[in-house]
Order: C-alpha cells, then sequence, then structure tokens
C-alpha cells in the first residue's frame, strides 16, 4: 500500500468499513510511514470532535404536529372510498415499475406502442370518453399551474387572481397547499390573505390544512383576516381548530371585537 | 413475538395501517431533526422540515418499494425537503428584495451558525463548509450512515462521497486551526 491509497482510505478507515486485509495493510504502512501518521491523526482528532457534539431535542409541538396530521389523513381515507382503490393501483403498478431510468423509458415506450396500435384497432365513441378524462386532467393542471405561477407575482392583483385560480383545483398538490399557507402567513395585502382564507376552506380535508389554519390564526393581526379565519374554523369544528379560537381570547394583541366574535361563535357552536 | 424491523412498518404503513408511521415517528423523528438542525440551524424551520418529512413520508408510501431500505428512502426524502425548504426560503427572500427594495434579511446556513445561542468553534467551522460537504460529514459521522447509503440517498458515486468526506475533514482542521 503507498501513502496515496492510505490517503484514500482514510474516510473507510474512520468509519470503520474497512475490510480486515485492507485493515491489516493499513496499519502496516502506518508503522512504516510517518507522513501518513500524522495525517491521519489530524483527521482523527477532528473525527472524534465530532462525535463529542450532543443531539439537541425538538419541541413537544412536533409530537402533536404530526399526530394531528396523521389523524387527519386517516380520517381523509376512510372518507373516500376512491381514495383506497385509488392507493391499490398506485401501490400495485410501484411494485413492479423499474427504478433504472433506462427500463422506465422502455417500459413507457412499450406501453405507448401498444397503446398505438390498441388506439388504432378500436377507434370507437368511448375512445372520446378517454379523450376527456385526460383533456380535463390536462384544465385542472393548467389551472394550477397558473394559480402558482400568479401568486409568486409581484402586483397584489395578481396573487388575487392566483388565489382565485386555485379555487377552481379539485385535487391540489401539495406544492399548491404549500404556496396558498404562506400566502396566507405571510402576504402584505389583506385581501390576498382573506382570499387565501376562503381558498384553503375548500381544500380542508387536505392533510395540514386545519393546521396550517390554526396556526394562521395564532400569528394574524388584522382584525378582519382574523374574523375570517374564526368563521372557518368553527365550521371545521375540529378540536385543533376550537383550540386555537380558545387560544385566540385569551391573547393580548386581540382587539376586543374580535375576542368577543370568537365567543359568540364558540358559544354558538356548542 | 419478534418487533417488526422499520422496513416491515413502512410496507405496513404502505398497505393502509397508517398508525405504524407513528412507531417509525417516535424511532427517527429526534435523528431526522438533528439532521436538519446541523444545516439550517434555526429551531422552528427544522420543525417544519421535519414535519414535511413526515408528511411526505405518509403521501408518498405507495412508492416505498419492498427491495428499499428504510433508512435510506427517509434521508432521501429529508434531503429533498431540505432543498426544497432553502429554494423557497430564496424564492420569498428575491420576492422581498424587488417589492421592498431593501437588503436580504434571510439567513443563510453559516450565518445561522454564526447566531446560534451555541457558539463553538466546531459549530461555526461546521458553518462555513460548502453545503455538500457538510451534508456528507453530518450524514456519515452523526447519522451513522455508511457511504454506500449516502451515494444511495445524493445519487452519485460512492468514490466522490469518500473524497468528500476527506476533504470535508480537511477544511474543518483548517478551519479550527484558524480559530
Amino acid at each position: 500500500m503507498n501513502c496515496q491509497v492510505l490517503r484514500d482510505l482514510i474516510p473507510d478507515y474512520l468509519a470503520a468499513e474497512l475490510s480486515r486485509d485492507t485493515f491489516d495493510q493499513f496499519e502496516a504502512h502506518l508503522r512504516v510511514c510517518e507522513g501518513c501518521r500524522v495525517e491521519l491523526e489530524q483527521m482523527e482528532t477532528v473525527w472524534k470532535t465530532l462525535g463529542d457534539v450532543p443531539d439537541e431535542e425538538p419541541s413537544p409541538g412536533l409530537r402533536s404536529r404530526f399526530y394531528a396530521m396523521l389523524e387527519s389523513e386517516k380520517r381523509r381515507i376512510t372518507r373516500t372510498d376512491k381514495g383506497s382503490w385509488l392507493t391499490r393501483i398506485e401501490t400495485w403498478v410501484a411494485s413492479w415499475w423499474p427504478r433504472r431510468p433506462v427500463v422506465q423509458v422502455a417500459v413507457a415506450i412499450a406501453i405507448f406502442v401498444v397503446g398505438l396500435a390498441g388506439g388504432r384497432g378500436l377507434r370507437t365513441g368511448f375512445d372520446r370518453d378517454g379523450e376527456l378524462t385526460q383533456l380535463r386532467d390536462e384544465v385542472q393542471q393548467m389551472h394550477e399551474t397558473v394559480a402558482l405561477s400568479l401568486l409568486s407575482k409581484e402586483a397584489s392583483s395578481d396573487r388575487l387572481r392566483g388565489v382565485n385560480w386555485s379555487a377552481r383545483v379539485t385535487d391540489p398538490s401539495e406544492a399548491l397547499l404549500a404556496s396558498l399557507t404562506n400566502t396566507l402567513n405571510s402576504d402584505p395585502n389583506v385581501n390576498v390573505r382573506i382570499a387565501a382564507v376562503e381558498a384553503l376552506a375548500l381544500f380542508r380535508d387536505e392533510p395540514g390544512v386545519v393546521d396550517a389554519l390554526a396556526d394562521a390564526l395564532a400569528r394574524e393581526t388584522s382584525p378582519m383576516v382574523q374574523i375570517g379565519l374564526i368563521d372557518l374554523l368553527i365550521v371545521i369544528q375540529e378540536k385543533q381548530a376550537l383550540e386555537a379560537l380558545r387560544n385566540l381570547i385569551e391573547m393580548q394583541h386581540v382587539i376586543p371585537s374580535v375576542k368577543e366574535h370568537a365567543e359568540h361563535r364558540l358559544s354558538g357552536s356548542l | 413475538m419478534p418487533e417488526k424491523t422499520d422496513h416491515q412498518m413502512m410496507l405496513a404503513v404502505r398497505d393502509g395501517d397508517l398508525d405504524k408511521l407513528g412507531h417509525l415517528f417516535e424511532k427517527y423523528h429526534k435523528q431526522v431533526y438533528n439532521f436538519v438542525l446541523r444545516q439550517v440551524e434555526d429551531p422552528q424551520s427544522c420543525e417544519d422540515i421535519v414535519q414535511e418529512v413526515f408528511f411526505r413520508m405518509l403521501k408518498y408510501r405507495h412508492t416505498y418499494r419492498g427491495d428499499g431500505k428504510f433508512k435510506t428512502w427517509m434521508y432521501s426524502i429529508a434531503h429533498n425537503a431540505k432543498i426544497d425548504h432553502f429554494k423557497k426560503a430564496r424564492h420569498r427572500q428575491d420576492l422581498t428584495g424587488e417589492i421592498d427594495g431593501v437588503a436580504s434579511t434571510l439567513p443563510n446556513p453559516e450565518e445561522s451558525f454564526e447566531r446560534s445561542s451555541r457558539h463553538t468553534n466546531l459549530h461555526r467551522a461546521l458553518g462555513r463548509l460548502s453545503d455538500e460537504k457538510r451534508e456528507v460529514l453530518i450524514m456519515s459521522r452523526f447519522q451513522n450512515l455508511k457511504y454506500e447509503e449516502i451515494a444511495q440517498i445524493l445519487d452519485c458515486p460512492v468514490g466522490t462521497i469518500k473524497a468528500r468526506v476527506f476533504r470535508a475533514l480537511k477544511d474543518l482542521k483548517t478551519l479550527l486551526d484558524e480559530q
């Protein structure tokens, strides 16, 4: 073993990933080469210093957020039969879909060719239904793309249009939900934030949305947006939604009329 | 009855037993949190990213494959969630910068390390490593992932990972000596 090979193997040595044979050769070289011994000692010192850094604890809120998300997903699944058969199909496809991109391309081409041949053989009326479904999907995709693009614009009128476009989406992606939540939390324009509340109301069954609305209520400073959120959370009636309302009543920065509204709605909801 | 492996738990989640994700959360959320914290260093953002990681595990559970290793899959998701977090933050920063015409106030990892109340020479030095080097060092030293696993997660040759670890340690040594 020469010096270059030994140095290349230092990461393996430190992580105890050397084979027995290589380890013996490694040690044999170290016995006769002072330069490599010094190099290794330096690396080993840094490696050991890193090992002294302790782990830190996340806040307890992380656990409660996770379980709220899990419960929300479980409820969503039991609500929609559609979801369960879709998941089964997805699981089945995922179980045989190849991992290597080259094979994926080959399978895709094969499916395309079979589809083309089948399509030519069966030029019948129901073909049109397939086209319609595809068209509908494409329109949905387009709504979402337009919404995402407008939500990131400078002008508040564009962002408002972006929120309105997002309300046309029936099955929002994670990116769209994140973008709407972001808008609700940090858009400087009150009207855009109010529109975001209304759009998120449509997606309240999606995982994490109720939590996002509850979090937004704690942060929001505009009374108009606060009232919009209160009215929505009352409709949702989930535990964390009502909890967020009770917390709001205790907050010092909230003006009395908003607190009264929250109390009134809460008493009416019981 | 023997305890189920992580892989078996995740297969159960994939097949509809969502409560098993709770077991995996209890076992790994602290590890994922520290993995992110050593790169992002803002506890609130870290918790958001950890939440996102488990959300993605739930959302994309049907893509979990019988031949994969759970930890590799989980850290791939964590790696991507962290990258997306930075992209989103930078995008927001660009937007705010354009609207307000003010200098950026968004922390980058290095500045975050600088601001941390747990300032140590080591934290400062780690914060000055490039993202690539810091990440492989954290995966290997703190998360105890094998180089082969890190290569799979980052989708690059295992030789590149080892070379990156070597250079990261060298840089870290130089940075520590300078302090």
